[in-house]
């Protein structure tokens, strides 16, 4: 184990220890876990870079024995059988890596690379972490024998490469293609917190690395400044791709940050049906619970039998957490009550619903404000409130976690509520990363 | 240049990314910029005022720059610098900012401390409680909050333009040596001179500018708008100047007073101008101070987060952004504890304030030049060819005479 710093500047040793050159970079091919270092760099006696496969590389030794852990490279072949070859500009390499931001993806931060740590992982030579620690950026500054004289036994700050998300733009294309995006794992609302961290290229470029899905959810869980920011610079088409895969309620919310100019252009190109949703929402004022409300919804006429409803709900296939208030409505809609699911698959089949559900529900006008629908969803503990208006008609759903997430002071959310399960089966404990031994 | 013409659309873009430019701009003019005016003022009267016009340019060509990299980038001026240059230049350039900025804090509670005592308050109570609210503020408040609080201290800078007028200078010799270019060559004047384009252009701004220019989301889209608003900052900044120089021009050079403060010329004008000008001039000492108390602990602890990967922002809470509330607060907290000490050593500070600043200020000019005109980085939005040689020829100016505020520093009579 090596760390980059201890390499960059090393003579590169031909077999039979002649010098050919300076180590400057190394070329190496992403993976999942680790990326396996492919090149050397090097800067020959005359001044030009030069790459040579990692192949030809015997070993990595102190051969003076007097630098500590600074070593040299040796090479298996003289230098007469080497055949160097010049980089390419789009190489990845393990320099444009330091001094860089990254995304820890396991700790949720965007971080600056200091160093990278380098290994062997069976027969290959791998990055097996980067560096972002006070340490590694003391050796950096004042080199190896200043920082371990003064934090010797401090531990760096590592973060091992399976949890490393590289923002420069070629090593996300590449991550793009082939559709393992490290962060496209985490939940939305933890990809939205990152969001804020990063600036609005790098934002673009995580964001298409992202499914549709997973790009919608993150959306809907940014903060607004962030919606804006994602509104100004995406396409028309993806921004209405977007919106008819949202429920209307959000995508109101999204369609309330726009320009009067883009929000007319969108509802035109919308498909007449969920425009007329979001401008029945859109016509709610902001502090009613109308604004946020779901306008899907399962509504049984009282009419109905047992077996109707329940072909029906064959039929719609619902989500769970919709079956689990169905409400029940007059010829006119108007919310009589609700009906409990348990009451329904109980119930003989050419039962009344009439007869099933339960009328004495709590319900709320379009106009509740946002504060009151919270203390009444906690007072009566409620997840969620039918929503009716001013002649008792059933015009939506709120739910609690939308009232809560307005009323919630903005700083609650950001922090990371999973535990970071999953670094401690991986890289930590196989024991060897805790500490860099030298290379033989 | 391409500028936006000017509609009722177009308009509302412009008020919503106005802060940055004219924050910026505006804190130039802190308790040392206002002592600098002034004592420029009192000691060669309107012959100095023609400079203001081209320092403006020199402002507004460094500050662009620098907003037009927030812009196209997303990225914080000390951000690019570690990113293109390495963390041993970052390093280097972060431990003088560090300390100039802490000098030029103090300078600030200074400012404030001396306002207090022309209206008989003790600093003793009136530093502590400024810095305590100072400190408050910032831990308690979000960016956009803030923002607008700033944006309401540039009205304290009123106070200067109706002293300016009060003073009722002879507007026709005024307009006149504003645009007649005259040079003296004594030290006395090249000081001034070098002090006069070292207070305007300080290398704490470009970094301010361009992380405020970040945290406001402004984007390359939004450029337009917000080279029109660093413009009229720049523009303002400089009326103010403009102001403050006639004033102490029109009162204390005529009649041969010498100061060596800002608080020195509000009590000087007080038997010659009335009560009212002494309150205006302390007014607005006082208000720079804080807005520069404000801002100077702010912008550090924003580009040495940012140069060192460490969370940051106002609209983070404590623990999640500790390196940031840290540097704020021991910022705030020295400078104070300086300010209160009985054997206040303010003309060293002031001097370290300066040659710090002088020396960083080339390595920042040269770094902006190469990162503008980097392609990777600015893609279309380099400089021009034209443009080019305007900007390494007054960068040039700077590093020379930033060089001659350091020589002159420690050798006041070298130039005879």
């Amino acid at each position: 184990m090596v760390y980059f710093s201890q390499l960059k500047g090393k003579p590169v040793l031909d077999s039979a220890d002649k010098k050919i050159g300076i180590l400057v970079d190394m070329g190496f091919n992403d993976g999942e876990k680790y990326a396996e270092i492919s090149h050397v760099i090097y800067i020959s006696k005359n001044n030009y870079r030069k790459k040579i496969p990692w192949s030809l590389v015997k070993e990595i030794k102190d051969s003076t024995k007097t630098r500590g852990l600074e070593a040299d490279i040796h090479l298996n072949s003289l230098e007469s059988e080497i055949e160097p070859t010049f980089e390419k500009e789009k190489e990845f390499t393990v320099s444009k890596l330091i001094d860089k931001q990254i995304i820890d993806v396991d700790g949720l931060k965007v971080v600056r690379v200091n160093d990278v740590f380098l290994g062997k992982v069976g027969c290959m030579f791998c990055i097996v972490a980067v560096c972002v620690g006070a340490k590694s950026l003391l050796r950096s500054l004042a080199g190896e024998k200043l920082s371990e004289t003064f934090v010797g036994k401090m531990k760096d700050h590592i973060i091992p490469w399976e949890f490393v998300e590289s923002l420069d733009p070629e090593i996300q294309k590449l991550h793009i293609k082939l559709k393992k995006s490290k962060i496209a794992d985490l939940h939305p609302a933890d990809i939205a917190d990152l969001m804020e961290d990063l600036t609005y290229k790098e934002r673009e470029l995580v964001f298409n690395s992202l499914d549709r899905d997973k790009a919608a959810k993150t959306i809907i869980e940014s903060e607004p400044e962030i919606q804006k920011s994602f509104l100004k610079s995406m396409k028309m088409n993806s921004i209405l791709e977007i919106l008819e895969n949202i429920p209307p309620n959000h995508a109101a919310d999204l369609i309330s940050l726009m320009t009067d100019d883009m929000k007319n252009e969108i509802l035109h190109s919308m498909k007449p049906e969920s425009a007329r949703r979001v401008k029945e929402i859109l016509g709610y004022t902001d502090t009613s619970v109308g604004s946020i409300m779901h306008t899907e919804f399962i509504a049984i006429p009282s009419s109905y039998t047992a077996e109707n409803t329940i072909e029906l709900m064959r039929k719609l296939k619902p989500s769970s957490d919709k079956v689990y208030r169905m409400y029940v409505v007059d010829e006119k809609q108007k919310l009589l009550g609700y009906l409990p699911v348990g009451n329904l698959v109980t119930a003989p089949a050419d039962e009344k619903i009439e007869k099933l559900m339960k009328n004495k529900i709590i319900s709320m006008q379009t106009t509740t404000s946002k504060e009151d629908a919270a203390k009444a969803l906690v007072k009566y503990n409620l997840f969620t409130v039918p929503v009716v208006d001013e002649n008792g008609v059933l015009k939506g759903v709120v739910k609690a976690n939308d009232v809560i997430s307005e009323v919630l002071p903005r700083a609650w959310k950001r922090k990371r509520y999973f535990a970071p399960e999953r670094r401690k089966h991986g890289f930590r404990n196989n024991g060897n990363a805790s500490k860099p031994v030298q290379s033989n | 240049m391409k500028f936006p013409k000017l509609d009722k659309k177009k308009l509302i873009i412009f008020l919503g990314i106005i802060g940055p430019g004219l924050i910026t701009a505006n804190v130039d003019n802190d308790a040392g910029g206002i002592t600098t005016y002034s004592v420029a003022g009192a000691q060669f009267g309107y012959p100095i005022l023609w400079t203001l016009i081209p320092i403006t340019i020199l402002l507004i060509i460094v500050q662009e720059m620098c907003a037009r990299m927030g812009a196209v980038t997303g990225k914080g001026l000390s951000d690019l610098i570690r990113e293109n240059f390495g963390v041993k230049v970052t390093f280097f350039i972060m431990v003088g900012l560090l300390v100039a900025n802490f000098a030029t804090t103090v300078s600030e509670f200074a400012g404030i401390a001396a306002a207090g005592e022309i209206f008989g308050l003790s600093r003793f109570i009136l530093v502590p409680l400024c810095a305590i609210t100072v400190a408050l503020l910032l831990l308690k408040f979000n960016y956009k909050s803030l923002e607008k609080i700033f944006l309401l201290m540039i009205l304290f800078y009123v106070s200067y333009i109706i002293s300016g007028v009060m003073a009722n200078p002879d507007w026709g010799e005024v307009g006149r040596q504003l645009i007649t270019p005259t040079f003296q060559l004594s030290s006395a004047y090249i000081i001034i001179l070098v002090g006069l384009i070292g207070t305007t252009i300080a290398p704490w701004m470009q970094f301010y500018l361009q992380s405020s220019i970040v945290e406001k989301g402004i984007n390359a889209k939004d450029y337009a708008y917000s080279k029109v608003e660093v413009m009229l900052g720049c523009v303002m900044t400089d009326v103010v100047s403009f102001f403050i120089i006639v004033c102490c021009a029109a009162l204390l050079f005529t009649n041969g007073i010498v100061i060596n403060n800002a608080a020195d010329a509000a009590i000087a004008l007080e038997p010659l101008a009335g009560t009212l000008a002494k309150a205006l001039f302390a007014v607005g000492l006082f208000g720079a101070g804080l807005f520069g108390a404000f801002i100077l602990p702010l912008a550090t602890a924003f580009y040495v987060c940012e140069a060192f990967g460490w969370e940051s922002g106002l609209n983070r809470k404590f623990g999640e952004a500790k390196h940031f509330y840290t540097i704020i607060g021991a910022i705030i907290a020295f400078s104070v504890g300086v300010i209160l000490l009985p054997d206040l050593p303010l003309v060293w500070i002031m001097l370290l304030s300066q040659v710090v600043n002088g020396v960083v200020l080339p390595i920042i000019l040269v770094a902006v030049v190469k990162l503008i005109n980097n392609e990777h980085i600015m893609g279309e939005y380099t400089n021009s060819r034209f443009y080019n040689v305007v900007v390494t020829a007054s960068t040039v100016i700077l590093i020379l005479l930033s060089g001659l505020l350091v020589v002159t520093t420690f050798w006041p009579n070298i130039l005879g």
